[in-house]
């Protein structure tokens, strides 16, 4: 990938963001079409693990490759696949939090509020913030790669994330500094990464299977428009589910045939990396061997749970140590993978079919299958595909990079740059509000097309009532306990009137990036009614920006240690050249003067040591440059003497 | 059916830069956007003549067209009052391109545009609509406990025949519109109702597994 400077001169660059559940990217398009920023430390290097490592005390470790490697040792402050977390709550996540090898805690503890975090220390960590470390780090690589500052991201979802999962992301990218102008599809970004060299007129499938999500979306090409007919999917259902199930096996396994229960999350990390691996050798051959070695703490007391098991200082360290471990070991061919994988991968091909349906399409409809998402690797998910759409899919481009093309191809559209080109998107899910007796009234029915707009009217139930209290809800089935809440949006500032009298009149309206946005207006006063928000699993705007200045001081904080270290090394510096002058040249200068800059030589080498004000080591520094100048331009004329003497 | 003429665009004139408009809610000049400034149709906003029988192409192009110049992503760098018109025009876009798309939807919005009431404001449906569709779950119930894929396939085939044929009643009685609905209306609009009765017994019987294998292929 060549280096390209930005075309658009005026504006700042907008990236395009892929915020994965394994990795994320970051691209941006010119005319020449979309490319991938790579990491400023390696150019052929275009993935960032989402992972954050964290020291116990809550301060970050490491983001990335680096941080993917602490996963083992320290499984309980590095966190990955926080994209599973976002914008959801402790109730939504009982499933998943078992998953997972670090705890989560509950956030808030307001009524009606359901936030979850990461704690860390003594630190809490919500799944927004985390993401903005990511974010931040991605926004990183493209300041680098653009020698500018970048402010402006569109960063690309799920298409089945729900209102509180977009808002949730989109306040990730608040917290990181980065003003996420658009929320896209994942599918739909994929269709536009591939649409630029496709032919004029096509109906293109999107079989999007990443590490925690499934989506599949039908979308029709013409006239550069690519319209969105239908989306189907489910965000709980994604690779990780298949390592899960290795995992599954192998635990179950290990406590038939050695009477062990695994409790540690070091192993149960070593097995989730074990179950990846096994997972990408059966992509390629038809046997892969499994072989974990289990620490003698663990195998030594038999059954039960034993915690914690790797210790390298324990009683177990040292020579005892090789010769107790017991060995787990077995070999696993493609077709018990393939057993294994069945029911996951029936639901995609399910809801393939679901997509179908409501485009109103047949598979001999379809001209072009695209797969996305690492887990389209898998030769039994694309022998499946191609199965339900009788059709081999297209798999010209790489699938973990195809959708950060996309975004980066929306980037450019939002720009200006590429003007050809429209994405005409849906919403994924209905929208409705709580009913008498628990009931849901849809209001905007899931594949509708964005941006979309319903009205409801609403009146009191009480005489001078000011206030009404609406349950908006988001999902297919017919009682609100079993659809999402968004939150509890409270109408404010009706006029007081007796019961039943005010007519007011409530807009729901969802915009181009599937986020709803709620007006009320009272139709007798024509007064606008205000409408405060109290977001089931979402942020409020001032938590955000507390956030957001959180994080700010942070870097700040990061960017004066990183300070710090400069200034102590450039007086290291100065201070080992002056000794060098000293020695060498010392002999010239007064013995009083001599002895003056030795003492002031020693005395910043302790300083160095034990200040950590940077101004404070800057200025005395400068003062030392200046006290060594007149020996160094004693040295300066001794060395251009002893050059005019060999000459 | 009386065809309405297509509303005269061509005497409307852009207030920014005095273009010929070929639209009502934007300038294919210079891109600006306007407020409807008096109730449009949905088919005047395609320029498609009012009536049932409709151009699925000509509604499908002009969709796009229209969506070009008014959707909100071109308008990113634009003013608040462009971004808040974008998304407003949209929507307004989606709505009436949902509705003609959609035979029901349409023929609904034919009998509003008429003077009402709709459809769904009068629960009326055919006398023998309810009888009929007893029958036909009983034979679905019979069918998914001998689970008998041949039968299942009759029953698909012969609720989507009187599905159709609803369909084309739809649209005879539409045809015979004009003016107030009057009766013609009322017969309309329990066709119209009795079309949510097809789609449930269909997908009643689609919730089958038996009937999903069809979509799933076994590996
Ligand atoms: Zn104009």
């Amino acid at each position: 990938m060549s280096r390209r400077s930005f075309v658009t001169t005026t504006n700042d660059p907008i990236i395009g963001i892929d915020l994965g559940t394994t990795n994320s990217l970051v691209a941006y398009a010119d005319e020449a079409g979309p490319h991938l920023i790579p990491n400023p430390d390696d150019s052929n290097d275009f993935l960032l693990p989402s992972v954050v490592a964290f020291h116990e005390a809550g301060n970050v470790l490491a983001i990335g490759r680096e941080a993917r490697s602490h996963a083992v040792e320290r499984p309980l402050t590095t966190i990955h696949s926080v994209k599973r977390l976002i914008g959801r709550g402790a109730a939504d996540l009982t499933q998943e939090a078992r998953r997972l090898t670090y705890p989560l805690k509950s956030h808030s503890s307001e009524a009606g509020r359901d936030i979850i975090a990461v704690k860390i220390g003594d630190r809490r960590f919500t799944p927004q913030e985390i993401s903005a470390m990511i974010l931040v780090e991605l926004r990183r690589w493209a300041e680098l790669h653009f020698q500018r500052d970048v402010t402006r991201a569109v960063i690309t979802v799920p298409a089945q994330f729900d209102d509180a999962q977009r808002q949730a992301t989109r306040d990730a990218g608040a917290i990181a500094g980065l003003d996420v102008i658009r929320i896209i599809n994942e599918p739909t970004a994929a269709a536009l990464a591939y649409g630029l060299n496709r032919a004029e007129q096509a109906t293109i499938a999107v079989y999007d299977f990443g590490g925690g999500t499934f989506d599949i979306s039908i979308l029709r090409l013409e006239d550069g428009v690519f319209e969105v007919l239908a989306t189907n999917g489910d965000t709980h259902l994604g690779g990780d589910d298949l390592d899960h199930g290795l995992i599954g096996l192998f635990t179950r396994e290990i406590a038939d045939s050695l009477g062990v229960q695994i409790a540690s999350p070091a192993i149960r990390q070593q097995l989730r990396t074990l179950a990846e691996n096994v997972k990408m050798q059966l992509s390629d051959e038809d046997v892969a061997n499994v072989e974990i070695a289990l620490p003698p703490s663990l195998t030594r007391r038999g059954t039960g749970e034993v915690y914690p098991p790797v210790s390298p200082l324990g009683k177990g360290g040292g020579s005892e140590a090789v010769t107790c471990h017991e060995i787990y070991r077995r070999k696993i061919t493609r077709g018990e993978f393939e057993d294994m994988a069945r029911p996951w991968v029936d639901r995609t091909i399910e809801a393939c079919g679901r997509a179908m349906k409501t485009a109103q399409l047949n598979p001999a409809d379809i001209d072009q299958v695209v797969l996305v998402g690492g887990s389209t690797r898998i030769p039994y998910v694309r022998q499946r595909v191609s199965e339900v759409f009788q059709r081999r899919p297209y798999t010209a481009l790489v699938p973990e990079h195809v959708v950060a093309l996309g975004a980066g191809v929306q980037a450019s559209i939002l720009a200006g740059v590429k003007r050809d080109v429209l994405l005409l998107d849906v919403t994924p899910l209905s929208l409705g509000i709580e009913t008498m007796g628990g009931a849901v009234g849809k209001l905007i029915l899931a594949n509708t097309k964005v941006p979309c707009r319903a009205s409801e009217m609403f009146t009191t139930f009480k005489d001078g009532q000011t206030s009404i209290k609406i349950n908006v809800l988001q999902g297919e089935r017919e009682l609100a306990a079993d659809c999402r809440s968004l939150g509890v949006f409270e109408l404010r500032g009706i006029p007081p009137m007796p019961a039943g009298i005010p007519k007011l009149e409530v807009t729901f309206l969802i915009d181009q990036n599937g986020i709803l946005n709620v007006s009320a207006k009272e139709l007798r006063s024509g007064m606008e009614a205000s409408v405060q928000i109290v977001p089931t699993h979402g942020l409020t705007r001032e938590e955000v920006c507390k956030m957001q200045a959180e994080a700010l001081a942070h870097a700040r904080e990061d960017m004066s240690a990183h300070h710090l270290i400069d200034v102590r090394t450039t007086l290291e510096f100065d201070l080992n050249k002056a000794e060098r002058m000293i020695h060498q040249f010392g002999r010239l200068l007064e013995p009083r003067e001599l002895r003056r800059l030795l003492q002031q030589v020693n005395e910043l080498r302790d300083l160095a040591k034990i200040s950590n004000n940077a101004e404070e080591l800057n200025r005395r520094r400068e003062e030392f440059d200046r006290a060594v100048l007149p020996l160094a331009e004693m040295a300066m004329s001794e060395t251009l003497k002893e050059e005019a003497t060999k000459m | 059916m009386r065809m309405s003429p297509a509303p005269e665009n061509s005497a409307r004139r852009c207030p920014q830069c005095d273009a010929q408009l070929n639209n009502w809610i934007a300038c294919d000049s210079c891109e600006s956007l306007f407020d409807v400034d008096r109730p449009v149709t949905h088919f005047e906003l395609f320029d498609l003549p009012q009536g049932f029988g409709i151009d699925h192409e000509l509604l499908s192009r002009a969709y796009r067209k229209l969506a070009r110049r008014v959707h909100p992503d071109r308008f990113a760098d634009g003013s608040e009052r462009d971004r808040e018109l974008a998304t407003r025009l949209s929507a307004r876009l989606n709505e009436a391109f949902q509705t003609l798309r959609d035979p029901v939807r349409r023929a609904d919005y034919l009998l509003t545009q008429l003077g009402g009431p709709t459809a769904a404001e009068c629960r009326e449906v055919p006398g023998s609509l309810l009888a009929e569709v007893m029958e036909i779950r009983e034979k679905i119930e019979e069918a998914k406990s001998k689970g008998d894929s041949s039968s299942f396939e009759a029953l698909h085939e012969a609720i989507t025949a009187r599905r159709d044929s609803t369909i084309h009643g739809i649209e005879a009685l539409c045809a015979k519109l004009d003016g107030a609905p009057g009766e013609t209306g009322r017969e309309l609009r329990k066709l119209l109702n009795s079309m949510k009765y097809f789609d449930n017994l269909l997908s009643d019987l689609a919730g089958d597994p038996l009937s999903k294998s069809t979509v799933s292929v076994a590996p």
